[in-house]
C-alpha cells in the first residue's frame, strides 16, 4: 500500500483506496482481519485519527466491519461492492478524460475503438479534419 | 498529601547513604580510640564527637536543595509538597543521628573517659535530656545549612557576593555598637544566650533544647519564603 | 476527560511580554503541535502549564482545578523539558524507578524495552549521556509515564534521523494503543505535520491560530509549472512561499482546495500539489 504525501488527495482517502486494492487483490480476504489502525498509523507515520478516518469510510460503505475487542474485518461481499463502486466511477474517472484528451488530439471514436482492440495504429486524420 | 511522602522518601534515600558512611567511619574511629585508650592509663578525657555530626549535617543541609528540588520539579511536585517533605526528612535525619549519638555517647562512657557535649556544657548525664538537646542542635544546624543554600540559590551573582559579606559586616557593626555602648550590647547578647541555653536556670538542658528547636523552626519557616517562587536554575 | 483551559494567561519578564493574554482550550485525547519561532513563547507556555513558573495574569486549569501549586492536578501531566532537571550523578534506571514513584502508572517494562530499542544503556549516569541520548532518555520516561497529558518540548533535539523516525513511530503506537493528550512543541514542522492532528501556532507571545491540520491544508494548495504561466494563474490570488528555479516556479495559493481553477491550470499546463504545513507556518509567522 502506497501513500503519496504530496498528492492533493486526502491521506485518509488514499488509505481507504489502498485497503480496497488489497481486498481486490485478495491480500485481505473476506471475513478475515485487516491490519490494525495502530499498525497502519505506525507504518506510514500518520496520526491514528487519520488512519481511523480512512477505515471508517469503508465501514460506512459496508466494506469493513468492526468485531469488538478484535479489530477490523473485511465484510462478506466486499469485493463485489468495491468492483461495483469502481465500475460506477470508471466512466467518470477514466472514460470521460480519455474522450476529452482524444478530442484534443483529433483522435476519432472509431480510432479509439481500433486502439483498444488492436493496438497503436492510427491514421493521421488531422489534415482530413475531425469527424 | 501523597506527594509529600514521596518527597520525604526521596530526600531520605539521598541522606541515607551519606549517613551510613558517616557512622561507619565514626564507629571505626571510636573503636580504634577505645582500644588505644584502654591500653593507656594516663589521665586524658575526650569529648565532643557531636562536632563531627554538626559538620556533617551542615553539609547535608547545604546539599539538600538544588539538585533535589529540580528533580522534584521534573516530576511535577509542588513547592509546597517539596517544602513539607524536605522538612520532615530533615527532622527524621536529625532525630536519628541524635539517637545514634546519644547511644554512642553512653557506650563510650562505659569504656573510656569520654564526655559528650551535653555533659561538658550542662554536667547532665540524663539520656533523654541529651537526646533532646542533640536533636535541637542538629535540626538547627541542618536547617541553617538549608537556609544558606536557599539564599544562594535565589541570589544572582552580585547578591551572592553581598550576602557572603553580610555576616562579616554585621559582626563588625555589632562590634562598633558594643564599643559605643560600653560593652552593654555585648553583655545583653551573652545574657540572652545564657538564658536561652538554660545555663542561667541551673543548667537546664531542656530549656536549651527548646531554644534550639525553636530556632530551627524559625529558620525552617523563613526557608519557605525563597522557596515559594523558586524556579529551576542550571 | 482531562481538558486543559488556558485562560487569559500572560507572562511578563521585566519589560518583555513573553506571553500576551493567551486563551486556549485543549481537548483531551488528541495530538497537538505547539508551533512557533524561536522565542515565540512555546516553552514559557509549557512551563506555565506545569507550575514551573507562575503567570503574571490569568490561570491554567485542568478539569476545573488550577495547576498552581496543585499536586493533585499536576499528577496528570508529564513534561519532557528541554532543560535537564534530572540529577547528574544518578543512573538512568534509578531515575526510571523514582519516576515510577511519582507516576504510579509508569510502565517499567515498556521503558526498559524502549531503552533497548534506542540503544540506551540504563546503567549510565545522566551526566555521561550525549545530547541525543539525554533527549532519548527523557522522551522514554515521558512515553512510559502513561500520564493523561504528556508534553514534549523539542523531543528530538540532537537525535539522528533513525532515532527521530523511531521516536515518532513509538509515539504514534503508544497513542494509538492508549489515547491521551499529547502536545509536541517543536520547530521541525514538516516532520510532525502528519503526526499531529491540530496545530497551535504562537507568534510573539500571542496565539495566532488553533486549527486542525486537515482544515489548514484544505485551505491552500501548491501550483507549479512554467514561471510566466504560473504568474497568470496566481494573478489576483493571495500567495505565499513562491519559489523560482530558472523558468520553473511554484507558489502556495491561499485558497480552498475545492475552489481550484482546474480548467485554468489545464489550459496553462500547470500542476497542483498538497500544501506544506511548514510553508503556511512561515507565511503566518513572518
Amino acid at each position: 500500500m502506497l501513500i503519496d504525501f504530496n498528492s492533493e488527495k486526502p491521506i485518509y482517502l488514499q488509505l481507504a483506496e489502498a485497503i480496497e486494492d488489497n481486498i481486490l487483490k485478495g491480500i485481505f480476504e473476506e471475513e478475515a482481519q485487516i491490519v490494525s489502525t495502530t499498525e497502519i498509523s505506525v507504518k506510514y507515520r500518520i496520526n491514528p485519527a487519520t488512519a481511523g478516518k480512512g477505515v471508517n469510510v469503508l465501514v460506512d460503505e459496508g466494506i469493513l466491519y468492526k468485531k469488538r475487542g478484535l479489530g477490523m474485518f473485511v465484510s462478506a461481499g466486499a469485493k463485489r461492492k468495491i468492483l461495483e463502486k469502481r465500475r460506477n466511477s470508471f466512466y467518470e474517472e477514466y472514460v470521460q478524460s480519455l474522450l476529452e484528451e482524444a478530442a484534443k488530439l483529433n483522435i476519432s471514436k472509431e480510432d479509439i475503438v481500433k486502439m483498444i482492440v488492436g493496438g497503436n495504429e492510427i491514421e493521421d486524420n488531422s489534415d482530413k479534419g475531425s469527424k | 498529601m501523597n506527594n509529600i511522602y514521596k518527597v520525604f522518601k526521596y530526600q531520605i534515600h539521598d541522606f541515607w547513604q551519606a549517613v551510613v558512611i558517616f557512622y561507619s567511619i565514626i564507629i571505626s574511629i571510636l573503636f580504634a580510640i577505645t582500644v588505644l585508650v584502654s591500653k593507656n592509663t594516663e589521665n586524658i578525657s575526650f569529648g565532643g564527637l557531636e562536632m563531627a555530626t554538626v559538620i556533617f549535617l551542615l553539609v547535608a543541609g547545604l546539599n539538600c536543595f538544588k539538585s533535589n528540588f529540580k528533580f522534584m520539579l521534573a516530576n511535577n511536585v509542588s513547592r509546597k509538597g517539596f517544602y513539607i517533605g524536605n522538612t520532615i526528612a530533615l527532622v527524621a535525619v536529625s532525630a536519628f543521628m541524635a539517637l545514634a549519638d546519644a547511644v554512642l555517647n553512653n557506650v563510650l562512657n562505659l569504656n573510656i573517659p569520654y564526655e559528650g557535649v551535653v555533659m561538658q556544657l550542662y554536667r547532665n548525664n540524663s539520656f533523654f535530656a541529651g537526646l533532646l538537646w542533640r536533636f535541637g542542635l542538629y535540626i538547627l544546624t541542618v536547617c541553617f545549612g538549608w537556609f544558606v543554600t536557599m539564599l544562594y540559590y535565589r541570589c544572582n551573582n552580585l547578591m551572592k557576593i553581598v550576602v557572603s559579606f553580610l555576616p562579616v559586616l554585621a559582626l563588625s557593626i555589632f562590634q562598633q555598637i558594643d564599643e559605643i555602648s560600653g560593652g552593654l550590647s555585648g553583655r545583653a547578647v551573652v545574657g540572652f544566650l545564657t538564658k536561652a541555653m538554660g545555663f542561667a536556670y541551673n543548667n537546664n538542658v531542656y530549656i536549651g533544647a527548646l531554644s534550639l528547636i525553636t530556632g530551627a523552626a524559625v529558620i525552617a519557616l523563613i526557608c519557605f519564603l525563597p522557596l515559594r517562587n523558586a524556579i529551576a536554575k542550571d | 476527560m482531562k481538558t486543559i483551559q488556558i485562560k487569559g494567561v500572560s507572562k511578563v519578564y521585566g519589560r518583555t511580554k513573553a506571553l500576551d493574554k493567551v486563551d486556549i482550550t485543549i481537548e483531551s485525547n488528541r495530538i497537538y503541535g505547539l508551533l512557533g519561532r524561536n522565542g515565540a513563547g512555546k516553552t514559557t507556555l509549557l512551563n506555565l502549564m506545569t507550575n514551573k513558573i507562575f503567570p503574571t495574569e490569568g490561570e491554567i486549569v485542568i478539569d476545573g482545578e488550577t495547576v498552581l501549586e496543585n499536586d493533585k492536578a499536576l499528577r496528570n501531566i508529564f513534561y519532557m523539558t528541554e532543560q535537564n532537571l534530572y540529577p547528574e550523578g544518578e543512573r538512568i534506571r534509578n531515575i526510571y524507578k523514582w519516576t515510577k514513584e511519582f507516576y504510579p502508572s509508569f510502565d517499567m517494562e515498556y521503558a526498559k524495552g524502549l531503552s533497548e530499542k534506542f540503544g540506551l544503556d540504563t546503567k549510565k549516569k545522566v551526566k555521561d549521556l550525549s545530547t541525543g541520548y539525554a533527549s532519548i532518555f527523557k522522551a522514554i520516561a515521558a512515553l512510559a509515564s502513561n500520564a493523561d497529558i504528556v508534553l514534549f518540548d523539542e523531543p528530538v533535539l540532537g537525535l539522528d534521523a533513525n532515532h527521530r523516525d523511531m521516536f515518532y513511530r513509538e509515539l504514534i503506537s503508544s497513542y494509538s494503543e492508549s489515547p491521551k493528550t499529547i502536545i509536541i512543541s517543536t520547530h521541525l514542522i514538516e516532520e510532525v505535520a502528519s503526526v499531529i492532528e491540530e496545530a497551535i501556532i504562537i507568534k510573539e507571545g500571542k496565539l495566532i491560530l488553533k486549527q486542525s491540520v486537515e482544515e489548514l491544508l484544505s485551505g491552500a494548495y501548491i501550483v507549479s509549472g512554467e514561471a510566466s504561466r504560473v504568474d497568470k494563474y496566481i494573478q489576483g490570488k493571495k500567495c505565499v512561499g513562491i519559489e523560482t528555479i530558472g523558468s520553473f516556479k511554484s507558489a502556495t495559493v491561499l485558497e480552498a482546495v475545492n475552489n481550484r481553477d482546474e480548467a485554468l491550470s489545464e489550459e496553462l499546463k500547470l500542476e497542483f500539489a498538497r500544501a506544506e504545513l511548514q510553508k503556511l507556518f512561515i507565511s503566518l509567522t513572518n
